[in-house]
């Protein structure tokens, strides 16, 4: 390497990174105070975005059947003027394109802010700069295919890039100077890359979903066909626009062109064509490199979980709820009749998750386990507890990914905070612990299902509160004095207003019975003939 | 979520829309207003220059007996000189030769050179740039089928021709000569 060039500083991709965050936090921020959590499209923009891949699918069938390659922009323009079917089914497959780009570009924003594209996410960022790429290329030739004036730039400004390429013995850009006819075999080309992309799309989202476990591949139902709907009715009282048909001799003043999927056309124009790969190959290379940049070390927050085989039961819990199937069980090095966990660290994305699924507290993250916790949590907030008089004991536990401001608003309403990296993590034990040692009761303020950092954290804990799956919360705790809220950026209101209505509920229950102190370690402790000599 | 807030929700999701459906037609200048453009296009061979001789019996012994062709030819492919004059202005002036590697393979030529609204004299002239020898000369009459379908040494176009706006006028090379192809009717 030559000593003029040095790979970037990782500083300043943090900086980035803290912008995106901000910029997600504050369209979070938006569109909750708007539409509510639940139906935030941005949590929801890669699945958003995989909808769209169905409905483009469902509609580009349909366009297939009635497209003439011998005479496509006549077939085209036929469709389009079918009021019935043919014309809205047009439309709905360009708004579902322009749908797709932007729910795509969201969700690599949010993941990049959120730091959740490096380490064992390699591979899904990847993929999913593959697929991006390739949606782009797909909404090229689908443009071509209309054979419209726009069709026709399209086609001219990619033959422009692509006859600089040593690739090909005869100029692409003759094909469309208007000395002879475009000839068939170009729009079967062009139809063949436009089926055939799709299908590499297909495999691209396989490798984009495969080290997830249960990938959220759909919005939820009333996001899904909302969103449908409203690109239906959009499809139907605003067609989308086509152009003249192509006449290669023609040299219209404008065109009419999709913003949202070509916007490289002017690029592609005006800049020397060599310009332009090489702003395409500085651009793949920095995204494709985002990962590099962005790793962190594998230490603090970022330390992989380990598992303790002399407290593994062999249980298989935290293989189950693992989101990343970084756990798996294998046979013991002992002569316990169990399997024991084991934890791939080159897949593990430290969320914490398997901390709390844990009722041994044999799993999770160094300084996160279940005992780490309640280790915390006895130096910590219950000597603070045991100070203060019973009405000011309320502890909020809130998740670290909330935002500053409702830290500051709950610390203001007289709550004990008790923070967590994600509600994920936090061990049903601590919430026991807290309401024996006088607590009067405990809130749980998590992100929204869909916007966890650990993917599943408050979908876990709500079934270990509520549906008792494995490392639940004991009968013996009153689930009265338990309660879950949902922090979302910007309805810091909602949490406060949940936090009186809880304050009062707890006040009519009366200060809390005291119970027998057990100490949650011993009870964890495995039995003394479990453990190997 | 307050009443008010949620039906605020709904002019936004139209705005929302509304900006998706815009931003997928939004109108983009490609050519200037009054333009008229005049466009070379055409594929053609150039001329080959070659000699040839016959090989000796004693050269023909020394190759493979595959390879004992008794006529070598060796040549090249002759490049042009391309001059294109739109009344007094010349537009281009430029030497063309073969694609491909070696130069051999046809030209392919793509030109297109603004040109203001109106009645104009156009001359494309096209004049190869390499003398022939006399061996070149005996060489070209041996194989006169393969000439005829190349570039000749010389050709011209010279001719008055009306732009129309928003129009392009196609030159082209066909038959051995130099055309103009009607522009697309306004």
């Amino acid at each position: 390497m030559s000593p003029d060039i040095r790979p970037p500083d990782p500083r300043s991709l943090r900086r980035v990174e803290a912008a995106a965050r901000a910029a997600v936090r504050a369209l979070d921020a938006v569109v909750h105070r708007l539409y509510g959590w639940r139906a935030n499209p941005l949590h929801q923009s890669g699945a958003l975005a995989a909808w769209m891949l169905v409905l483009l699918t469902v509609t580009g069938l349909y366009l297939l059947l009635v497209y003439r390659i011998g005479a496509p922009s006549a077939s085209v323009a036929r469709l389009a003027a079918d009021p019935w079917l043919g014309g809205w089914m047009r439309s709905l497959h360009r708004y579902a394109t322009d749908l797709f780009v932007i729910a795509t570009v969201l969700h690599a924003l949010r993941l990049f802010g959120q730091a959740r594209e490096w380490g064992p996410r390699t591979r899904a960022w990847l993929s999913g700069l593959f697929l991006f790429g390739v949606g782009l290329a797909c909404t090229w030739t689908g443009f071509v295919m209309a054979w419209d004036s726009f069709g026709l730039r399209l086609a001219v400004a990619g033959a422009r890039l692509f006859d600089v390429l040593p690739v090909l013995s005869e100029p692409v850009g003759r094909i469309f100077a208007g000395d002879r006819p475009v000839p068939g075999a170009f729009f079967f080309l062009n139809l063949f890359v436009h089926i055939a992309l799709p299908l590499a799309m297909g495999v691209g989202f396989w490798l984009h979903v495969s080290k997830v476990a249960r990938p959220a591949l759909a919005p939820p139902r009333g996001l899904r066909w909302r969103v449908t709907l409203v690109l239906l009715a959009l499809a139907i009282l605003w067609p989308a626009p086509l152009g003249p048909a192509a006449d290669p001799l023609a040299l219209p003043a404008t065109t009419p062109i999709d913003l949202t999927t070509t916007w490289w056309l002017l690029l592609a124009e005006q800049a020397s064509p060599w310009l332009v790969w090489g702003v395409v190959a500085v651009g793949a290379a920095l995204a494709v490199s985002v990962p590099a940049f962005a790793r962190r070390a594998r230490a603090g927050a970022w330390t992989p979980s380990v598992v303790d085989p002399r407290l593994c039961t062999g249980c298989d819990q935290c293989t189950q709820d693992c989101p990343w199937e970084a756990i798996e069980m294998v046979a013991r090095d002992d002569d316990r009749p169990t399997l024991v966990a084991r934890v791939d660290p080159a897949l593990c994305v430290s969320c914490g998750i398997c901390a709390a699924s844990c009722a041994p507290m044999g799993v999770g993250p160094p300084g996160r386990t279940g005992r780490d916790q309640l280790a915390a949590l006895r130096d910590g907030l219950l000597a603070e507890l045991q100070r203060l008089p019973v009405d000011d004991r309320l502890v909020v536990v809130r998740c670290g990914q909330s935002s500053a401001t409702l830290r500051g608003r709950l610390a203001s309403a007289g709550a004990r905070l008790h923070e967590v990296t994600c509600v994920g993590n936090l061990h049903t034990s601590v919430i026991e612990l807290l309401v024996r040692q006088g607590a009067p009761g405990v809130l749980i303020a998590g992100c929204p299902p869909r916007d966890c950092v650990g993917r599943e954290g408050p979908k876990w804990l709500e079934q270990r509160l509520h549906h008792e799956r494995e490392a639940e919360l004991q009968p013996r705790v009153d689930r009265r004095r338990v309660r879950m809220v949902t922090a979302a950026i910007g309805l810091e209101d909602e949490v406060l207003v949940e936090l009186a209505e809880f304050r009062r509920a707890l006040a009519a229950l009366g200060p809390p019975t005291p119970e027998i102190d057990i100490d949650l370690r011993d009870l964890c402790e495995p039995a003394s003939d479990e453990v190997p000599a | 979520m307050s009443g008010r807030r949620r039906w605020l929700s709904v002019p936004v999701t139209l705005a929302a829309a509304a900006a998706l459906a815009a931003l997928s037609g939004v109108p983009v200048r490609w050519y200037p207003d009054a333009a008229a453009e005049l466009r070379l296009s055409w594929s053609a061979r150039p001329e080959r220059l070659e000699v040839c001789r016959e090989r000796t019996d004693a050269e023909l012994a020394e190759r493979p007996a595959h390879m004992r062709q008794r006529m070598e030819c060796e040549g090249r492919s002759a490049t042009y000189a391309l001059t294109v004059l739109v009344d007094d202005d010349t537009l281009e002036g430029s030497v063309i030769q073969g694609s491909g590697m070696r130069q051999d393979r046809p030209v392919h030529l793509l030109r297109r050179h603004p040109v203001g609204e109106g009645t104009h004299r156009v001359r494309v002239r096209l004049v190869r740039r390499e003398e022939r020898t006399e061996e070149e000369r005996r060489e070209r009459r041996e194989h006169g089928a393969r000439v005829l379908e190349s570039l000749p040494p010389r050709a011209e176009l010279d001719t008055v021709v009306s732009f129309q706006r928003a129009a392009a006028v196609l030159v082209t090379y066909r038959d051995g000569a130099i055309v103009v192809q009607a522009a697309s009717p306004r």
